[in-house]
């Protein structure tokens, strides 16, 4: 049997038939009195026959093994009482991931993972070429005090408006980088980047969609800092607007965005556009378009926080 | 077994592995996510699924384990457990007794569901997700020790400790509501307080 070897994924126990190694089960009679009250109290023992029960049991079994299946039924009961059904916003989530994903043969899953780990090489080179020529023509672009160490908001805008503009006009470099196309294989290279899919995500992609942009591609992504990132793309089914960027990054604190408002930053030079920054729960979500008239819909549909900051 | 049926299977599970989900993390944004990266593994995993053993819960309840105690590993959350070293030989038994018998006709357990269940959130996670697969899932030992990887020793072990606070808890319970124990109710019988076998 094969099991998807992407990840940290043992064997979830239907590779083989359930085992008969019972361990100290198959003993009853080398088991602790109490062990085996409980061992019985729960139908776990193969061999029940008071002749392979351990010496020195108490004469009020009957009593400890009652009283054992009580607090069973108890504690299943007192639990269960409380336990509250699946949110309906995760069903549905769950019930959408479920009817969007294809069947997938295991042949073409290597063969997927093959391929993508070229992409990520590629994108991680050629990001590492934008933000050495970015930062370049940003200090050109801007003279005055040297940029002190640390990540900044400009930073930040000046690799996200160079990154999407590189991609934005869907062509050559948009079809290598941008490998998952829909929601599912989305939720795939979330898992695989940030070690979780988290339903955030899906929200902002649904809400979005709901305002005219529609999922173009996600893909990792290497967005100065330390948190793992990635690269949503988003355009309206008619390019009646321009098409807009969200990178989303782990928050590692480096960048101390400010939770309670949006950090909005026009980058100048070969990327002329506007971003705006804001930190959400574990993620900063970085929102770019070359066109100002499309980040405030998009902004405002993200939920993103209302005050805004203007960086300089 | 086909998708049509394999994914109908799956999502009727859905509010148990919810939860176990909300028992692990505590916080229901967590559990939403743990569970929602439950299912994106077991659709990526559906062919590799095989109906037999525990069954599709089981199945499930194993990927939702295995994806929260590797992001617990990763944060460097998961202690090790002591009296672990010594379940996980079968030849030796930890420190044992046998549990106080009640007179079941004096405790109403219905009035005691209060203190079962604020003894089961003061467990530690380890103890508490072995007992509320065993109390509420009603899953086997060996199913339990499959899912989270153990030998069977270290979930009778964890049981038993977990158990033993539990039923603890019971005392301070009793003595409010004023019932009686009297320990060994079989007449005749030897009523000890606590196994001589301690």
């Amino acid at each position: 049997m094969s099991t998807p070897d992407a990840y940290p994924f043992r064997n979830p126990g239907s590779t083989a038939p359930p085992t008969q190694d019972l361990g100290p089960l198959a003993q009853p009679s080398r088991l602790s009195p109490g062990a085996y009250i409980r061992a019985l109290a729960d139908r776990e023992l193969p061999d029940a026959r008071p002749e392979s029960a351990p010496a020195n049991l108490p004469n009020n079994i009957d009593a400890c093994v009652t009283f054992e299946r009580e607090l069973r039924d108890a504690v299943g009961r007192s639990v269960s009482s409380r336990q509250v059904p699946a949110p309906a916003e995760l069903r549905a989530s769950i019930e959408r991931l479920i009817a969007n994903t294809p069947d997938r043969a295991p042949a073409s899953y290597k063969l997927q993972r093959y391929t993508r780990y070229a992409a990520v090489a590629a994108v991680l080179g050629l990001a590492a070429t934008l933000v050495i020529v970015a930062s370049n023509s940003f200090r050109r672009a801007n003279p005055g005090p040297a940029q002190t160490a640390g990540l900044t908001v400009s930073t930040i805008s000046s690799f996200v408006g160079k990154e999407h503009e590189r991609v934005a006009d869907f062509g050559t470099s948009y079809e290598k980088k941008f490998r998952a196309r829909s929601v599912e294989e989305a939720a795939d290279l979330a898992l695989d980047l940030f070690g979780f899919a988290p339903c955030s995500f899906l929200k902002r992609i649904e809400a979005l969609d709901r305002a005219g942009y529609h999922l173009a591609g996600f893909s990792d992504c290497s967005v100065p800092g330390k948190g793992k990132s990635g690269h949503f793309i988003f355009k309206t089914s008619d390019a009646s607007h321009a098409p807009v960027s969200l990178f989303v990054q782990l928050d590692t604190g480096c960048l101390k965005l400010d939770g309670t408002c949006c950090h909005r930053c026009e980058t100048v030079g070969d990327a002329s556009g506007t971003m705006v920054a804001w930190k959400d729960d574990r993620f900063d979500y970085y929102l770019y378009s070359c066109d100002p008239k499309a980040i405030e819909p998009t902004r405002l549909a993200l939920n993103a926080p209302s005050n805004i900051a203007d960086v300089r | 077994m086909d998708r049509p049926t394999f994914d109908k299977l799956a999502l009727e599970h859905l509010d148990a592995l919810y939860g176990v989900a909300l028992s692990l993390t505590k916080n229901p944004n967590d559990a939403s996510d743990l569970v929602q990266d439950t299912y994106t593994r077991a659709i990526r995993a559906a062919h590799t699924f095989q109906e037999k053993g525990g069954g599709m819960r089981s199945w499930l309840l194993t990927i939702l384990h295995n994806a929260f105690y590797n992001q617990a590993k990763r944060k460097s959350l998961a202690p090790v457990l002591v009296d672990e070293i010594v379940a996980a030989d079968p030849n030796q038994h930890a420190p044992d007794e046998a549990p106080p018998a009640w007179d079941l006709r004096s405790l109403d357990w219905e009035q005691v569901d209060d203190s079962i269940k604020k003894a089961i959130d003061d467990l530690s996670p380890e103890h508490r997700d072995v007992l509320l697969l065993w109390g509420v899932q009603g899953m086997k030992y060996r199913e339990i020790a499959d899912i989270l990887d153990v030998p069977i020793g270290t979930v009778m072990s964890r049981l038993h400790r977990a158990r033993k606070i539990v039923a603890d808890s019971l005392e301070g319970s009793e003595d409010e509501l004023g019932l009686n124990n009297r320990r060994g109710g079989r007449p005749g019988s030897q009523s000890p307080t606590r196994s001589p076998l301690c």
